[in-house]
């Protein structure tokens, strides 16, 4: 079981670590760490928050990611849409975390993504749900924490 | 635009979509890559001991004296939908601002797919898939940790893709799992 275990102990046998501990165990969900492959034209946030739909987690962290989009939509942090164009847009940089329970379109807003076009070129910001479609595969690093 | 075919790729859909592997365990541990050491002969000497497991390596502020790296181009016989020309070798001081390379297990040892982003001396930023064998630390710089995320009971295979007409990464489980145990490389 991969689990975080949280467990409220009673404050009057601090002292005495010898003393049975009556405690209560909830075996959370927090900690569970998948590997993720997505294969072509699957779009990466959609995806992500599906998965973690199925899986019964609100929030996924970003371990790490590998892979390449047929083309890259970011958002910057003035609001502004950024589209990269592929096909071959290498992923470079995968990091934050989604969350179920905000509202549409905000769901991904903890995300941050860095690509790099086919000349080398560096983009970064929000990646934006259905802009961002598998070229090839993507190798995905994830964490339930909540 | 008329008469262009948008590249596609060589073969037909494969299912499922999407592939997920739960992992027995998320361990991390940091790893020390040491001056004029290569990239991606200390990513095997860190992770030739994880025996069954998927790793993930987070690189950060790494000083390199020589790059080497490949950028994507469109495929022109069309058995994939991009491939990588000539590695392009950048023999200059420079720094891995930031890097992730995904670690595979295979008979022959680890197989490793790593993507990251340059600081040029002139400043510029460059981003690309780093080449095995052609990214090497400064030897005259200070040993940089290397964050390795590890997740335990799930595999990194590389497999023929007949759809991208490429050999891809995919999870599967460890099955046996009798022998549970994270050997660190020293």
């Amino acid at each position: 079981m991969n689990a975080l275990v949280d467990f409220p102990v009673s404050a009057a046998v601090e002292t005495d670590f010898n003393a049975d501990i009556d405690v209560d165990i909830d075996i959370s969900s927090k900690g569970r760490a998948w590997v993720l492959r997505f294969k072509p034209d699957e779009d990466l946030i959609g995806g992500l928050l599906e998965f973690a739909v199925e899986q019964g987690a609100t929030r996924l962290r970003m371990i790490g990611a590998v892979g390449s989009l047929m083309h890259a939509t970011l958002v910057s942090t003035e609001g502004r849409t950024i589209r990269v164009d592929g096909p071959g847009v290498e992923i470079i940089g995968l990091s934050g975390q989604i969350d179920t329970r905000q509202p549409d379109g905000a769901k991904a807003a903890g995300l941050r993504m860095v690509v790099a076009d086919t000349h080398g070129q560096v983009h970064s910001g929000c990646p934006a749900p259905g802009g961002n479609p598998i070229c090839v595969t993507i190798e995905l690093f994830v964490q339930d924490c909540g | 635009m008329i008469g262009l075919t948008p590249p596609s790729h060589p073969g037909a859909p494969l299912w499922p979509r999407r592939i997920a592997c739960q992992a027995h365990q998320l361990r991390s541990f940091v790893a020390m890559i040491e001056p004029g050491e290569e990239l991606f002969a200390f990513a095997r000497r860190v992770t030739s001991r994880l025996d069954g497991h998927a790793a993930m390596l987070n690189f950060s502020a790494v000083p390199l004296h020589r790059a080497a790296l490949h950028v994507p181009e469109a495929d022109p016989t069309r058995q994939q939908i991009m491939r990588y020309g000539p590695a392009a070798v950048f023999d200059e001081a420079c720094e891995l601002v930031g890097g992730q390379m995904s670690v595979g297990i295979t008979a022959e040892g680890p197989v490793l797919h790593c993507h990251g982003y340059l600081r040029l001396r002139s400043g510029t930023l460059f981003g690309v898939h780093l080449a095995p064998g052609g990214c090497f630390m400064a030897p005259t710089a200070r040993p940089v940790a290397v964050q390795c995320a590890v997740l335990e009971g799930v595999r990194l295979e590389p497999i023929f893709d007949t759809e991208t007409g490429f050999s891809l990464l995919s999870p599967v489980l460890c099955t046996d799992l009798s022998s549970f145990s994270l050997q660190l490389a020293a």
